[in-house]
């Protein structure tokens, strides 16, 4: 028996559960339903099933005992998403990156656990990628980039090659970044925000919020 | 024998008349494509065959139908896809929905009758859909949005979750919308217009056309 606990049932909770259904059976060598059990795991449980599935409290969900209990976080918020994902860690439990079944991986590139990829999504090659990043529908990773830990990516973001996206880093919807180069890759700094639809041309520091086209900042 | 009017075979009639085929095979189960029977419909023909199939005028169409005939509009105007559609559907002639098997829909979705969802869309979860939703290429509609009747999304356009978008509202190319929450969707007015790529971050009134990013009224 598999356990799998997606933290959090709201909308990317949902989506993404769908996809797990439909995708965790074959990754685990083919197993039939009945071997896979399907949780959702919440601070405060308000409904006893969610789309047919139980709801467990995050203490129900870390006192379940096995080797083959995985998670998965679907918080949108960079440093939530890190807070709950450091509490499950202590568990014993393991992360499990969701891939839909839309998505193009290319090679060589270099994962860490923990992230969920959402419908026509891709990751091209020489890519690296941190822990628990979030890449919504439509969304890419081009070739020579590296995305650090705890990333959100939303819907139909457009990075160039060449980039290096900082820890925290949360990229609105169709946001778009001009390539870097090898020698000179566009930084994104730790925990810099970019808003919808932004188009940004250049560096952004760490923690700023960026918006417009071209994109400005907002914040620091 | 099936036989499917497709209401204009103008250059959108013509994009949709493609998705017509497979959406039939998989609303009739068992059914092979001998089963049916692909048309035009014209109010005034020009040509007796576009794509070597026949061309009718409405009022053909509406004398041969039987219970076997359905139909779609391929017009991207809603106000003339809602006189057509009332005019046709008065005949008993009942809408088909297209459905691009590319595309994906996800569960909890309520999509009204005569909706086309072209190729690679996404229809995410717990969204509600009215009549005659035209929803163009790589066009996405996320969680909980409620969308009205005769609404068009030209290609590539982002719906993010929580918008409320009501009837006749049309969006060009690669517009973007931001979320709205639960307490307070983002609502978009009766008959408004979002002009091609613009970004839309607020409320927009009944009737007006928007532009740019962000976007604002644009004043005629």
């Amino acid at each position: 028996m598999i356990t799998f606990g997606m933290f959090g049932a709201g909308s990317t909770g949902r989506s993404q559960m769908h996809t797990a259904m439909d995708t965790l059976p074959e990754r685990f060598g083919g197993l039939i339903d009945a071997d896979l059990r399907l949780v959702f795991v919440e601070t405060t449980p308000r409904d006893k099933d969610i789309q047919g599935l139980e709801v467990l409290s995050v203490e129900d969900f870390m006192a379940l005992q096995g080797d083959d209990i995985y998670y998965n976080v679907s918080l949108a918020g960079p440093y939530k998403r890190e807070e709950v994902a450091d509490r499950l860690a202590a568990t014993g439990h393991r992360p499990l990156t969701i891939f839909d079944t839309t998505t193009r991986l290319r090679y060589p590139n270099e994962f860490s656990e923990g992230a969920l990829f959402s419908f026509s999504t891709m990751v091209s090659h020489d890519t690296k990628i941190g822990q628990f990043f979030h890449c919504l529908s439509f969304s890419m990773v081009p070739h020579n980039c590296t995305v650090s830990d705890f990333v959100t990516m939303t819907s139909r973001v457009n990075l160039g090659g060449f980039t290096e996206v900082g820890n925290h880093v949360f990229l609105g919807a169709g946001c778009l970044t001009k390539p870097g180069t090898p020698d000179r890759p566009l930084r994104i700094g730790d925990g810099a925000t970019i808003g919808m639809g932004a188009a940004v041309l250049e560096d952004v520091p760490a923690g700023a919020t960026v918006a417009g086209n071209p994109a400005r900042i907002l914040s620091k | 024998m099936i036989t499917f009017g497709m209401v204009g075979s103008g250059g959108l009639g013509r994009e949709m008349m493609y998705i017509a085929m497979p959406s039939l095979l998989q609303q009739f189960p068992g059914s092979t494509e001998s089963d049916f029977r692909l048309v035009w419909v014209e109010s005034e023909p020009q040509k007796s065959t576009v794509h070597d199939l026949p061309v009718l005028s409405v009022d053909d169409f509406i004398a041969e139908a039987d219970d076997n005939t359905c139909l779609n509009i391929g017009i991207g105007d809603g106000y003339i896809r809602e006189r057509l559609a009332n005019q046709i559907e008065a005949e008993g002639i009942r809408p088909l929905q297209l459905m691009h098997p590319n595309s994906e829909l996800r569960p909890g979705n309520d999509v009204g009758p005569g909706a086309t969802i072209s190729f690679q869309c996404l229809i995410s979860t717990d969204i509600t859909i009215g009549k005659y939703f035209m929803c163009m290429a790589y066009s996405m509609v996320v969680h909980d949005c409620v969308i009205g009747d005769y609404v068009t999304f030209a290609t590539r356009v982002s719906c993010n979750g929580h918008v409320h978008i009501e009837d006749y509202v049309d969006a060009g190319n690669g517009a973007m919308i931001r979320n709205g929450s639960y307490e307070k969707p983002l609502r978009i007015g009766k008959g408004a217009k979002i002009g091609m790529g613009a970004v839309v971050a607020k409320d927009v009134p009944p009737g007006a056309v928007v532009v740019g990013n962000p976007a604002h009224i644009l004043e005629t």
